[in-house]
Parts: structure tokens; sequence; C-alpha cells
């Protein structure tokens, strides 16, 4: 953002290769460890409708309210530099000093004064943590791996994904070939470079879509999102495991993460050292079929008893068991919508829409403890107005079009539309709710803000 | 002088409607609407006849779109290009007058909203809040209160400078030459000497039944009355059972220089410019997506209609029998005193946060 500012601001001229280059040494030779960005993976992986909380009383007020305060806080300067930071926030952007959260109080004392101390002895130039990446870091990616996530609107998948060096220092080819739980095929390839020795960034193609990878490739089980760069709340979590043997076999993920009684379907279990030995999903579950399997995967045609007991089932593949890692429901107890507070833009060729994407999950009530979640229950998404006003106004009818089956609104058209009161915006004030299938009086509601375009999208917000 | 174009819809519309009064050749004084809009057009608008008189194409980029207007109010002075230009137009011909530049070498220059000119005419008070750009790294410096003298044409450069507060927007000046400034408090300023004192206390106002005062005042208005008007919002009793929210005024009187701090109207409906009625001074009129009445003396909106969308700036005429909002979009809205709707007059741009000024000449 930095070389991009001096490039729109003060007119450098800067090659796109020649930045990319820039970028990368900066970022290999003054980066931050993978504990320092840790804090920070949401913002670098665009997740959106969070809110943020800090340790000082008001940063949130002074920086956090025109963007987030991740933005900072991924930055090492020493306090001088950080004083800088501040008069180049005033000189330019003038305004910021008389926006609301500023024109009350004196903002540019309280900036040098307050805050630049303060990120000058929290957030400072040198750490040890930083030192100690730079003489140990990881190993190259290069190699085979599984990888899974769930696709909102498609499904939960799992896909070999195979790593190679490319042309280029630490950059990477990779392809991947998998499938959606329920056997739609999926396919992908891309292009990545890792820069600060971790930090993946890929650009994807899945089954036609384009989309953006981001990974911090730092632990054992690499980890991310999958994001669609026009639509950032459009994304996809995922993890990523060696596909290599180890030495220890272990279940590590279940597709899905309950079975319902009375069902059959397709369940894929996921993990190391699952190519041999029995299968055993206790007494209410009967594998018919084996439709797949190797060391790191085994997919199953099962069939849960209509007396199936709720609760925990107990999974053994071979030597590897599992007592927490897949469920067993009668009906659901509990449903959460994620996210609580969603806020989608309305849509126009300059800035493309922000959809609501919401997932529900379901869980069941555990008296010996935490209750139990089922994941992705079957539900049905319906949209109402938030408020009296909201109905007064006709949101529902105005600001988009939540699907019924996926959970994901679309937003409407940007600009004064002269239909609605004032000529408004088809913003929108909803309540968005999801009951479950088969058990209406199970719902959850989450609030859905639709609101005007963003004008200035930089990468890290 | 600089002569700039009139636009071929000014004049077209100048064409079959009234002139100007020195035009004319008559004495008679006519009100006028003088205000800027998208994409760099001064309008002036008889607002009787519903019809943009005059449009000046103003050299340079829309912004703010400040205005203040000459004693004799033929001559607007505009903070224009994207806030770093004053220019005065001579709005009985679109010939530009003045033109002053705010930033110079390394420094930069921008003027939020603060203009004012002296009540003389002589001299355009303008604050310039600077940034020194450094080759690596910028620092910003105490913002600046110009001197201009009117006279000075086209590349006009101040004749005195003086420190002034952080954080001032509007600016007006009273009858005996104090420069008031709407910063964290309301100061008064002797621009002879740049002697600064607290007027009406804001930020720096410490009575415990109230919490912190927010204002946010961008539109030079108040030439009707003679008044210097900065509505703030404000908490009563904050933290109690009894904690309520006022809309309030600060006040400055121009012609005797009194000063006035007061909740008007309970917080209840969102207002961006508010004015005094030319015929009773407890009565206001705010806008947003509504024009208000309020009276003060009762603390009572008494009455409001609903506006078609929204608008920033509001202003009445002088015998107070028209109230007219602008801003925001590209039409002026006009309305009785019984807010009955007169019609609309439709400018080419938008006039985003521009004044609304009213003039007569």
């Amino acid at each position: 953002m930095t070389i991009i500012r001096m490039q729109t601001m003060h007119g450098v001229t800067v090659p796109m290769e020649a930045r990319r280059d820039i970028v990368k040494y900066l970022s290999d030779t003054r980066g931050l460890a993978p504990e320092e960005s840790a804090p920070q993976r949401a913002l670098i992986e665009r997740r959106l409708n969070r809110v943020e909380s800090f340790d000082h009383p008001t940063f949130q007020a002074m920086c956090a309210r025109c963007h987030t305060g991740g933005r900072p806080l991924l930055q090492r300067r020493p306090q001088k530099e950080w004083e800088r930071l501040v008069h180049f926030h005033v000189g330019q952007f003038p305004t910021l000093e008389y926006q609301s959260m500023a024109r009350d109080r004196d903002w540019l004392d309280i900036a040098l004064n307050d805050i630049a101390p303060w990120l000058g002895d929290s957030h400072g130039l040198e750490s040890e943590a930083w030192q100690a990446w730079q003489d140990n870091g990881i190993d190259s990616p290069d190699g085979d791996w599984q990888l899974w996530g769930h696709w909102p609107g498609e499904g939960d998948f799992y896909a070999d994904v195979t790593i190679t060096a490319a042309d280029g220092e630490d950059a990477y080819d990779l392809t991947l070939d998998g499938a959606f739980t329920d056997g739609r095929q999926l396919d992908g390839e891309g292009q990545a470079m890792v820069y600060t020795g971790y930090e993946w960034r890929a650009n994807l193609n899945l089954n036609g879509h384009d989309f953006k990878q981001v990974l911090d490739l730092a632990g054992d089980r690499p980890n991310g999102r999958i994001f669609d760069d026009r639509d950032e709340a459009f994304g996809i979590q995922v993890e990523m495991l060696p596909a290599d043997e180890v030495a220890t076999p272990a279940l590590v993920a279940s597709q899905p993460a309950a079975l319902q009684a009375g069902m059959r379907g397709r369940l894929v279990l996921l993990g190391h050292g699952l190519g041999k030995g029995g299968i055993d999903l206790g007494e209410g579950v009967t594998v018919h079929e084996v439709v797949e399997r190797s060391d790191s995967r085994v997919v199953l045609d099962v069939e849960t008893a209509s007396d199936l007991t709720p609760g925990w089932l107990p999974v053994q593949v071979g030597e590897a068991d599992a007592d927490t890692l897949l469920a067993g429901y009668q009906t659901v107890d509990r449903l959460e919508l994620s996210p609580d507070l969603g806020v989608a833009r309305v849509a126009s060729e300059a800035t493309p829409a922000v959809s609501g994407v919401f997932s529900a999950q379901g869980y069941l009530d555990n008296p010996e403890g935490d209750d139990i979640p089922l994941g992705r229950v079957p539900v049905t998404w319906s949209v109402a107005p938030w408020d009296e006003i909201a109905e007064d106004e006709e949101d529902v009818k105005y600001a988009g079009t939540l699907d019924a089956a996926t959970g994901i609104f679309s937003p409407g058209g940007a600009g004064p539309n002269p239909l609605r009161r004032f000529d408004t915006n088809n913003a929108g004030n909803l309540r968005v709710t999801a009951s479950v299938v088969g058990q209406e009086d199970v719902q959850d509601d989450a609030h859905l803000i639709v609101t005007v375009q963003r004008w200035n999208n930089p990468p890290l917000r | 002088m600089k002569r700039l174009s009139l636009t071929l819809a000014g004049l077209m519309a100048l064409a079959g409607q009234p002139l100007l009064a020195a035009e004319t050749g008559t004495d008679e004084v006519r009100e006028y609407l003088v205000t800027m809009a998208h994409p760099n057009q001064l309008h002036v608008i008889d607002p009787v006849a519903q019809e943009i008189v005059r449009t000046c194409d103003i050299e340079g980029d829309f912004g703010p779109g400040t205005l203040q207007l000459s004693p004799d109010n033929r001559t607007a002075y505009i903070l224009h290009d994207r806030w770093e230009d004053v220019v005065g137009v001579d709005l009985t011909n679109c010939d530009e007058v003045f033109h002053a530049h705010g930033p110079h070498g390394n420094i930069g220059a921008k003027a939020m909203t603060s203009i004012a000119v002296s009540p003389d005419g002589k001299r355009v008070y303008v604050i310039w809040d600077r940034v020194e750009k450094n080759l690596d790294h910028y620092r910003v410096l105490e913002p600046q209160l110009a001197v201009y003298d009117t006279s000075a044409g086209l590349d006009a450069e101040p004749i005195a400078t003086f420190p002034a507060p952080r954080q001032v927007l509007i600016m007006a000046t009273g009858a005996d030459g104090s420069l008031y400034l709407a910063g964290p408090d309301i100061y008064r300023m002797d621009p002879s000497s740049g002697e600064i004192e607290t007027a009406i206390a804001n930020r720096s106002w410490d009575d415990p039944d109230y919490g912190d005062v927010d204002s946010l005042s961008i539109w030079t208005l108040g030439e009707v009355t003679n008044d210097f008007i900065r509505p703030y919002a404000v908490a009563k009793y904050p933290g109690t059972e009894d904690e309520s929210w006022y809309w309030g005024v600060n006040r400055v009187d121009l012609t005797t220089g009194e000063t006035e701090r007061k909740e008007i109207v309970p917080f209840e409906t969102l207002f961006y410019s508010i004015v005094p009625d030319p015929n009773d001074k407890d009565i206001y009129y705010g806008v947003f997506n509504h024009i208000t009445r309020i009276d003060s003396s009762s603390k009572e909106a008494v009455d409001a209609v609903e506006l078609d969308h929204t608008y920033y700036s509001i202003n009445t005429s002088y015998d107070g029998s028209r109230i007219y909002v602008g801003g925001a979009s590209h039409d002026i809205a006009i309305y009785d005193d019984e807010l009955n709707d007169l019609g609309r007059i439709q400018l080419p741009g938008d006039m985003s946060f521009s004044t609304l000024k009213v003039a007569r000449f």
C-alpha cells in the first residue's frame, strides 16, 4: 500500500514487476514473524463483518474509526516513524480532524503524544520474534497436500493439492483435484508466491471461478481463506494437511460434521494413515460402501439408524480413532447464525456488490459439557424488516434478495432510487432468519445492514 | 480582469429572464440565491421566477463551494479548486475579480470552510490548514489565518498572517470588524493584530450537567439576520436516568457582538444546518430530510414538512416569507413560511456541500 500511495499520490513510476520485487524483498527482509501476524489473520484473509477490540482506551476512536486497527498493528516502526505516520495522515487527509470522534478532541495532540508513543512501545521496529523467524523458517511447500473447506452455496469439498516450484524465487504452481461431498467434481489450478517464508498468496481458478488464496504456511496444518477478490464476503475457510505418510495415524476432519438419524449419504473422513484397517462408526451407523480410500482420506456411503443415539459418535479407521469428531443427532436443539451482524453493499459497475454470506450451525445440548456442534444443518432462509422503520421504508423490497436455500444475500443496485422515500439508495436494515428444515421452531436471527458502496478499497481495509 | 465564460444555459436563461437590477438601469433591489454546483459553476438564481439568471464557469475543480458575499452582495468569494483557492466573482457579469492560491512551494494548504469578508469589503480572511511536504515525510504546520486585500487582483498574496487554532470551520465578521471563528470554541479574533479570545465556550465549557458538545457546521449562513450561527448537539444529564439530547445553537449577533449558547429543541431529527427566522429571533428553521420550524422559547418542533430528498443548506428570504433549501443534490426547493411547497429550481450539477446564500442587489 505504501508503494501504491507513492504512485497515486506522489507520481512515482514503478513498473508492476518492480513493485512485486520490492514487496517481496521488503516482506522477506522486513516482515513479520508468524506469531506477529497471527492476531490479524482475519484482516489479512479479508474476512469481513468483524468487530475489533484493542488494548488502548482511545485507539478505536483515534485510528480505527476510518480503517481497521489491524492495519497499523500489522506495521512495526520506531516512535519517530509512528509520529511521521500521524503527520502524513493529517497532511494527506485533512478532513480527518473535523470528523466525528475527532472534532470533539485535540486529535493531533493526542495522536502525537499518546497514540504514537503507545505504538512505538507495543509495535516498535525490532522484535525477538522476527529475529527468531529469520534464523529458523520453514521448509518449502512443494509436495502433495490435502485441502478442505466449505464453498458457500455449493457445499463441503476436499481436494488433493500438488504444489511444484515455478520460475522465480518462492514461486509455485499448484493443481487441485477434488470433489464436493455429494460427488460433484472440483478441479483447479493456480500460481502462488510465498512471502516472508510463510505468507502464501495465490491466484486460483476453481471450477471456472477466479479466486485469491491467502494461507499461513507456518503451522503443522496450513490454513487460510480462498475468496472472491471482487466480493470479499464470498470466501472459503480452508485447511491443508501434508499428504505424505506420517508416523502417527490420525483423524483430523469430518464432512459433514454430524449425521442425522435415519439418513443415507456420503461421509468423508480426512487425516493421516487411513489407508488400511477396519472402519467402524459405532452401532447406529452402517457403512454400505467404501467409495474411495487413501492414506489421507476415506469416502464412505453410510446409513444411520432411525434410533441413533444423539451425541458424539465413535469413529475408528484403521489405527486412527476419534471420539469428538463426528456427531449424531435426531433433532437440532439450537441454531446459531454467523455472522451476527453482516454488512452488504449495493452494486455499481465501479464497485461490485458486497454480498451477505450467512451460515447456520446446529448444536446439541450436552448436559455433560460444551454443546455438541453439528456443523451446517439443513435450514431455510428468510429475510424480514429489522424494525418498524425498515418496514415502512420497504427495505425488504428494495435492498436485495436472500437465497432461501443458501443464505446468500445479493444486494440491489447502487444510486438514488426515485421510487424510494427521499430518493434514497437501496439500503436496508434487515433481519435474516434461518429455521431448521422440519423443525421450523428451531431458528436464529442475524442482523443484516445493506448500505452504500465503499469507494476506497485498499487490500487491507 | 479575467473574463469567465458564460455557459450556454446561463445565456439562454438570461435571454428570457429578469435582468439584474444594474442591467435594467433601475434602482430596484432584487433578491437572488447564489450557490456553487458541480462541475465548477456558480449560479445566480431568481427565487421568485424560479429560474437561473446567470451561470459562471469558475476555472478549477469543485470543492468545497463555501461562499461568502461582499457587503454590497455583488461579489461572491468562493473556496474552490479542491479547497486550495479563493476566488472572487462579480455576480453581475461573471468576472473573476479576486484569486488567491493557498499552497506555496512545498507547503500544502487547504481551507476547509474558513472564509469571511470584512464589513467594509476590503479584506478576505481565510484559514489555511498547512503541511510541509518534505522529500520523505510530512510535517503538519500550525493553521494560518491569511488576510487578503480584496483589491489585490488575481494573484493575491496575504498582506498579513496570524496563527489560528486547529479545527476551525466556518467564520464570520462582526460590524466592529471582529472575526468570529467556529472551532473547538467560538473565538473572537482581532484580525488587525491576531489577538484571540473565547467568545462562546464549547469544548472548554465545563458543566457537569452536560456532555461533550458535538458540532459539524460547514455552511456559512446567517447573512439574512446578520448572525453567526453554529448548531450543536449535546446530552443533558449524561449517564443519568434523565439523560436527554438536544440541538442547540451558538449564536453571535454580528451587529452588536452579543453571544448566546442555548438548547433549542430535543434531538429527534437530524439537521445539517439551522438558520433563524428573520421575523422572530426565537424561531429557527433546520433541514436535512425535513424542514422543521423550531420554537426555541418552548424548545419544540412546532411544524415540519418532509422533503423529497436530503438537503444540506437552509436559508430564508430577507422578509422571512420564503425558505430555501439546497446542497446535496441538484435542485433547490422553495417553501413558504407555512411550509407549503412553492417549487423547485433544477441546476445542471450537484451542489454537494456548497453554501446556499441569499444576496440582494
